[in-house]
């Protein structure tokens, strides 16, 4: 269980420090049976159509990480929409301190609100245009909801160094500029830690690591 | 008759071969989703929280379990069965749902279905409800009854304020509780057409009880109308507009009478909704007369009302209150006019806080206030924890 090193204040990794930065690219494949959109039955009135949440998505990142990881970094922006009453994306892996927006792209209201220990808020309900946000400053997973539908639901990964990347088209991901050295890497999918890999990273190499993420 | 079975047959011939069609190229789905809800309060000598199924709606432990089989997105069977007091499980909704257009927000139900009128019955029931009594039209008993009726005024106004016990001599003699001005907890079944979206949404639905007396099966012939415009003038401001008309005295008691009588209950209704931040407010009026064959004073009409708040105070707590009450029209009694039940007032106010995402307790303070003898008066707090999945 390695996964909450990467939660926890700076812990660094005895790793080789010299030489150009690096790389860790692969693939995740995630074998996880398909499990529909969790919705309650609209029994009372019509549901609207809804976009399909990419429960696939993963994350992985350094489970320690290099010396540096923790310098002062500008502070970092970013967004998780509300579309077609779905989050997107899914997963948002983000760094301590980084600010999310949460605009509603919805012709109806979206009350998005969150009780994880590691960020609790409620942003209230606020309609098609606008935008809320909020600034993380613990590191942790938060597990964001809307009130009103309760099928809707994200995840925001909020990790203490910047090693990191979520899965794109096919599980594809890339964690830029890596310092040289050897490190547990972390695959995370739909809420839990599915794996971990160690790996070395030469200087201005690439290192190839690929995942299988299985029930 | 013959008509009716063809009917049905019609649609659902029309609902099984969109399903046959639609299945072939969608993969079905299975949803389902409920409550456990456990109330706590003191026992309420005056009946003020009482329902038509004989419980006190503070003192309950009810399971409600939601079932959707889409088996494309054109056809679904939906259910909701709900055992109060691990009484045996009842559905008291079951329909085919059939949307014909991919594109077009159109619904044909089939079935024992939503109500169309008003707003708060299509709300989830305690999820949506921010404390835990019901309003008051949507749940306190009249001395009406649709199976039984009183010979007269005065058999009438004997029960005036206690409308949860009442026995009159025409039809079933038994004592039972009387109608609400509209049933919380049946829904009534026919079929409803609902159409439109934002910011324009009717509904029209034909059914065989009324909004006071959902039935399954048909005791007079009757059959009831009810439709509801809904209107969004701006973001995040809803108002709606409710009408329905229908018989609802059983045959049972027209049987026992003689000549061309009316038996119809007329409801209109308005709500609206207006919602922000951390603010929701709603308020609801209803309309509603009923003629009762036996007597001779014309229809007797109430007016249902409540207006609610809720203010979220921090992330899982929340602040509510609410005022409902139902008034009465006057009557000609032999000591001068008195309205024909009496008028009735709920105040409640309380707290609910979210312990997990699907854990909320509430906790909250009613007091009831009644124009009659016996018990007008009554505080009384109750407690919920509430389970949703």
């Amino acid at each position: 269980m390695l996964w909450p090193l990467a939660f926890a204040l700076p812990l660094v990794t005895a790793v080789l420090q010299e030489g150009a930065p690096g790389a860790i690219a692969g693939r995740v494949e995630v074998r996880l049976p398909a499990s529909p959109p969790r919705s309650r039955p609209a029994v009372r009135e019509m549901e609207r159509r809804r976009g399909a949440p990419d429960r696939r998505q993963s994350v992985v990142y350094l489970a320690s990480a290099p010396q540096g990881a923790f310098e002062e970094r500008p502070r970092a922006q970013a967004v998780l929409d509300q579309r077609q009453e779905t989050f997107v994306p899914y997963v948002l892996p983000i760094t301590v301190g980084t600010t999310v927006s949460f605009p509603n792209s919805d012709p109806f209201y979206h009350n998005v609100f969150s009780l994880s220990k590691t960020a609790r808020f409620d942003l209230g309900r606020y309609p098609m245009g606008r935008s809320k946000s909020v600034r993380f400053d613990r590191p942790g997973i938060v597990r964001v909801f809307c009130e009103i539908h309760s099928h809707m639901s994200a995840f925001i990964v909020v990790l203490s160094h910047p090693y990191f990347a979520a899965t794109g088209a096919g599980g594809r991901y890339r964690i830029e500029s890596v310092p040289p050295g050897e490190y547990d890497v972390v695959v995370w999918t739909d809420g839990e830690e599915r794996g971990t890999k160690r790996v070395r990273v030469a200087p201005g190499a690439t290192a190839a690591l690929d995942f299988v993420v299985e029930p | 008759m013959v008509r009716r079975i063809a009917f049905a047959g019609i649609v659902l011939g029309v609902a099984a071969s969109v399903s046959s069609q639609e299945a072939k190229r969608e993969e079905s789905l299975f949803l389902y989703g409920g409550e456990v809800v456990g109330n706590i309060a003191p026992v309420d000598p005056g009946y003020f929280n009482h329902t038509d199924y004989g419980d006190d709606s503070l003192r309950l432990f009810r399971v409600n379990v939601a079932l959707e089989l889409r088996a494309s997105e054109k056809f679904s069977l939906l259910t909701e069965i709900r055992s109060d007091n691990l009484d045996a499980p009842r559905p008291y909704a079951l329909y085919a749902r059939i949307r014909p257009f991919r594109k077009r927000a159109f619904a044909l139900q089939v079935g024992r279905v939503p109500p169309v009128f008003g707003a708060f019955l299509r709300r989830r029931y305690e999820f949506d409800n921010p404390l835990i009594g019901y309003p008051l039209p949507y749940q306190y008993p009249t001395v009406l009854r649709a199976d039984s009726a009183p010979a007269n005024l005065d058999q009438l106004l004997y029960y005036r304020g206690y409308g949860a016990r009442v026995r009159y001599p025409i039809g079933d003699p038994s004592a039972d509780t009387g109608l609400a001005q509209m049933n919380p907890l049946r829904w009534d079944t026919g079929f409803s057409l609902n159409l439109g979206s934002d910011p324009l949404v009717f509904a029209v639905a034909f059914t065989q009880g009324t909004i006071s007396s959902p039935r399954v099966d048909d005791d007079n012939s009757g059959k009831q109308i009810a439709a509801r415009l809904g209107f969004r003038p701006a973001f995040g401001w809803d108002v709606g507009v409710s009408a329905s008309r229908g018989d609802y005295v059983s045959d049972e008691v027209m049987s026992l009478l003689e000549g061309d009588r009316s038996s119809e209950q007329t409801a209109v209704g308005f709500d609206t909704e207006l919602a922000r931040g951390a603010w929701i407010l709603r308020g609801e009026a209803i309309w509603c007369s009923w003629d009762v064959p036996t007597l001779a004073t014309g229809p007797l009409g109430a007016l249902g009302f409540l207006a609610e708040g809720r203010y979220k105070v921090v992330p899982g707590l929340y602040v509510a209150g609410r005022v409902s009450g139902s008034r009465f029209e006057s009557v000609a009694a032999y000591e001068g006019p008195v309205t024909w039940d009496a008028p009735v007032t709920r105040f409640e106010g309380g707290v609910g806080y979210t312990f997990h995402r699907n854990v909320l307790g509430k906790l909250s303070l009613q007091y009831n206030t009644r124009d009659s003898g016996g018990v007008a008066t009554r505080w009384i707090p109750a407690l919920q924890i509430l389970i949703w999945f």
